[in-house]
């Protein structure tokens, strides 16, 4: 997955938002990394929401999200940081927020493969669903 | 529920009707077929990970839309094929809102 997966812009969009953007140069994962998640936490809900555009490389092509995607982070059950996209059904979690971003984008196109490409009479009825998802969702630029 | 080694859990898949997706990635995506299809029924190991921890269980929970504790069944041998099966079947349709 390219580091640049996920990029955070440093405007801070309100109360419990971070702006992302594919402008900013570095990212700037220390604005969101910034909470020390409590396991305890974890019943209240997404700590914070992100909006990131995302850009994942797959065995077709490259995709680049056809707008923002809205990211909840929380805390796993071990404290760790866990991210998810409602509108995908997807997620990841891993030590920093950096990787649970990335263990997310390697979901999104490990499917991508697994499931776009695939032709359809090969998908369960769910797995059609989840690629016209993730085809809505991205573009792809072979 | 508690971390499994992760040849624990390969096992457990492969022998629900998991299959291997053979991409190379940083990862290992097992996906089950049903009726000779592919499902989004999936669970997704760190390639190298000598264990999969309870959060990795209930993360991979959460994106299939079933309980951790009964996704902790499958990868743990208490489900069967039949159970595995049975867990897809009646999990609820997926949603998300834009």
């Amino acid at each position: 997955v390219s580091a640049e997966a996920f990029q955070v812009d440093s405007t801070f969009a309100g109360d419990s938002q971070f702006g992302l953007s594919r402008a900013q140069a570095e990212p700037r994962w220390s604005d969101a990394d910034r909470p020390t998640f409590d396991p305890a936490l974890s019943t209240r809900g997404p700590l914070t929401s992100l909006r990131t555009v995302m850009y994942l490389s797959t065995v077709a092509g490259r995709l680049v999200a056809k707008s923002p995607i809205k990211v909840e982070v929380s805390p796993s059950q071990e404290g760790r940081f866990s991210v998810f996209a409602p509108v995908l059904g997807l997620g990841g979690v891993a030590d920093t927020l950096e990787a649970a971003a990335q263990d997310l984008a390697s979901t999104v196109e490990s499917l991508w493969d697994s499931l776009v490409e695939e032709n359809p009479e090969s998908l369960t009825s769910d797995a059609i669903l989840l690629a016209d998802r993730l085809r809505s969702t991205f573009d792809l630029a072979r | 529920m508690r971390a499994l080694s992760a040849r624990e859990v390969r096992d457990a898949l492969l022998s629900k009707g998991f299959f291997l997706d053979k991409r190379p990635r940083d990862h290992e995506m097992y996906i089950l077929s049903v009726d000779g299809k592919k499902s989004d029924f999936f669970f997704k190991i760190s390639r190298g990970a000598a264990e999969v921890r309870k959060d990795e269980i209930a993360h991979n929970a959460r994106q299939i839309r079933v309980p951790p504790s009964e996704l902790f069944s499958v990868v743990s041998c208490s489900y069967d094929a039949q159970a595995t099966r049975e867990l897809h079947d009646r999990r609820p349709p997926r949603s998300g809102a834009r």
